[in-house]
């Protein structure tokens, strides 16, 4: 179908007749000074904290420094652009984002832009950075389960919808990827992600970008990427516009998943900014503020009241310590604003452990009313014997003089941990986490040497799977595992050892 | 080494200070704005500025060289700063120091000022016109105009911070947009 220059110019010409443009009226200022991205303005008299204001050459800023005379204010854009005595007008708006599920499956900038290069995206609502977090009596109980895949966390760190739980480690040792699988075991689900990095490296987003899309999980994810190339500004503002993006799901009755990756450098990132307002700094340098900063976004995640659609906006921000050091500053904050953390410790991971979960030290404070019945009831007992084990663990050096109970704890647990070890990308769902579980915890794998365990657990897997799916179907539906089905999968898995295993062999021989 | 306007005003404000509680005790707000008018006239000249400041002219000479020639035209306080500038070499502060007593000033004269801009010359009944709307009861106004073709049409007020923009030019940016 063509369209005449003639329609093209009627078009037009009922859009200009129709257009009724009146006086612009705006309360005015100028640019006293710029520099690392902030500029001074003087003027603006009746700016609003967290205004927006235009300067020339379209470039966007907030105000957040009001003094008596001048407005300092973060530049959102290229300030290089900005000279002294540039004259800046206020908005009367404060800093907003595009919100909605056009979003999924794109890459935007702090600002909401596409950085995709797929076009522009288009949504039709937008919605305010700064919010208050849902008060009390707009909140309920967490009490369903996000599935991680990752069979450590689901069995002894559950998260539930709506909690925040801090992931906390030294630096590659697999913070992001406990993320990413919790992303990706969302495929197919009713989970929306938003993966929002901070002061990152530009190949990682993209390495994180190209992993998603392998895994068909970018299309039920929003990432938003504020990497180290860009203003101070952009890495503050970005975790409060994923924040914001998830929170249209979480206002609908939908459930949503956000992940901070990392607010060690949001925070530095925020003391940059404040250092160069002349915030007065305090320890470490952060200002007097960096806890409210981050308690305020965090806030935000929050399982609503049905009354108020019954969704939910979970979060997981990602701390990066310094040879393991949880007591510094921006870690201690965060651990206390949190319902729990998942501990990763370098030794672990050097020692093959991956992922390099300290069950001791991690903890859900909400998460457990949050588990399926059929994993509570076999979690339970593998707690126990991980923490007996760690008690013991310290001996296990003198293991030929050790009595027989202190060896039996010694090597179930040895077991339990080899059996919590998972591959990256590959989540188990939550069926197949409980056999495993059970399995462990039961004792049947006692006799299986602990180098065997990982083939011992895939070849079970496929025997379930290929023999008794009926069983896993019903573990997934009722998730429940009542005595009956318990039976079924204690013979299932004596069948197995016995006649399945392909090292029986090696078992039998002891 | 010349510095930016946001550390000129920081370090005008002292002058600022005293020149307002001055004009305060002596209820004379015209005077000290006339004296300062003229000092930014005087020292917004580079040649006379370079000569106030210069290093290698002792201070007496140079504070000798400013009784001499400003006297007659200065008021005592006008004269006194003039001094207090030229030996603290705060000479380039002279333009945030009227920004900030003009400021207060006004408020205390209940003086507005606005600005007008228009993209041709207004007639002496159209000034007249602009100016009884632009007046607020019992205030005073200072109305000042220039002329900007890029306006196009229409006129644009500024008064303080308050920007009101009538034009052509702002008319047309705003349909440039709606159609984008």
């Amino acid at each position: 179908m063509s369209i005449s220059p003639e329609e093209i110019a009627d078009a037009l010409r009922k859009e200009i007749e129709g257009f009724q443009a009146g006086a612009q009226q705006a309360n005015v200022g100028s640019v006293l000074e710029v520099a690392d991205g902030v500029a001074q303005v003087s003027g603006i008299s009746e700016c609003l904290a967290g205004e927006l204001l235009e300067f020339p050459n379209n470039v966007m800023g907030m105000a957040l420094n009001l003094e008596e005379d001048t407005v300092g204010a973060v530049i959102l854009g290229d300030y290089l652009q900005i000279e002294e005595g540039h004259q800046v007008r206020t908005t009367g708006r404060v800093a907003e984002v595009p919100i909605g599920p056009e979003l999924l499956g794109r890459v935007v900038n702090a600002l909401g832009q596409p950085v995709d290069g797929k076009g522009p995206i288009n949504t039709s609502e937008r919605d305010v950075i700064e919010k208050v977090a849902p008060g009390v009596a707009m909140r309920q109980d967490v009490d369903t389960p996000v599935q991680t895949g990752i069979k450590a966390i689901d069995a002894m760190i559950p998260i539930g919808r709506g909690q925040r739980e801090l992931i906390i480690g030294d630096r590659q040792i697999g913070k992001t990827a406990i993320a990413l699988d919790t992303i990706i075991n969302q495929r197919g689900g009713d989970l929306k992600c938003i993966y929002c990095a901070i002061g990152q490296k530009q190949s990682a987003v993209a390495q994180v970008v190209g992993l998603l899309q392998e895994y068909g999980s970018l299309e039920h994810t929003i990432v938003v990427a504020a990497t180290a190339s860009e203003p101070a500004a952009q890495q503050y503002i970005a975790p409060f516009t994923a924040c914001t993006m998830g929170e249209y799901f979480r206002d609908r009755g939908q459930d949503a998943l956000v992940i901070f990756d990392d607010l060690t450098k949001h925070a530095w990132a925020y003391r940059q900014v404040s250092l160069v307002l002349r915030r007065p700094p305090g320890r470490e340098a952060y200002p007097g503020d960096v806890f409210y900063l981050h308690s305020r976004l965090l806030e935000r995640s929050a399982r609503m009241h049905d009354d108020q659609g019954g969704g939910s906006l979970t979060a997981l921000p990602i701390i990066e310590t310094q040879e393991g050091d949880v007591s510094t500053y921006i870690p201690t904050n965060v651990i206390s604003i949190t319902d729990g953390q998942i501990y990763l410790e370098a030794d672990l991971f050097n020692a093959g452990v991956r992922p390099a979960i300290n069950a001791g030290l991690s903890v859900s404070r909400v998460g457990g009313d949050a588990q399926i019945r059929a994993m509570k009831s076999v979690a339970g007992p593998l707690r126990l014997s991980l923490a007996q084990y760690r008690e013991v663990a310290a001996f296990a050096q003198f293991a030929s003089d050790l009595d027989r109970a202190t060896r039996n704890q010694l090597d179930r647990g040895e077991r339990l941990t080899e059996l919590l070890k998972q591959n990256q990308f590959v989540p188990v769902p939550i069926e197949e986490q409980v056999c495993i579980i059970h399995t462990g915890s039961s004792g049947a794998v006692d006799a299986v040497p602990v180098a065997l365990l990982g083939k011992f657990e895939r070849e079970l897997l496929e025997f379930l799977r290929a023999g008794h799916e009926d069983l896993l179907s019903r573990i997934r539906e009722t998730k429940k595992l009542d005595d009956d089905d318990q039976a079924e999968l204690d013979a299932a898995i004596v069948d197995f050892a016995a006649n399945a295993f392909s090292e029986r062999a090696a078992i039998e021989a002891g | 080494m010349r510095q930016g306007t946001a550390e000129r005003r920081r370090r005008a404000r002292t002058y600022v200070h005293v020149v307002v509680a001055a004009a305060r005790r002596e209820v004379s707000w015209d005077g000290w704005e006339n004296d300062l008018r003229l000092l930014t006239t005087v020292l917004d000249d580079d040649y006379v500025r370079a000569f106030l400041e210069g290093a290698d002219v002792p201070v007496a000479e140079r504070i000798n060289l400013v009784d001499r020639v400003a006297q007659p035209v200065l008021g005592a306080f006008g004269l006194g700063l003039l001094r207090v500038l030229v030996t603290c070499r705060d000479t380039e502060l002279i333009h945030e120091i009227e920004r900030g007593f003009l400021g207060v000033a006004d408020k205390e004269r209940r003086l507005d000022r606005v600005h007008v801009t228009t993209a041709v010359p207004m007639g002496e009944q159209e000034a007249d016109e602009l100016h009884q709307r632009l007046v607020r009861p019992g205030r005073q106004l200072h109305l000042t105009t220039n002329i900007d073709a890029t306006i196009i049409g229409g006129l644009v007020v500024r008064r303080g911070d308050n920007l009101l923009d009538l034009s052509v030019r702002a008319r047309l940016q705003s349909l440039g947009r709606a159609l984008r």
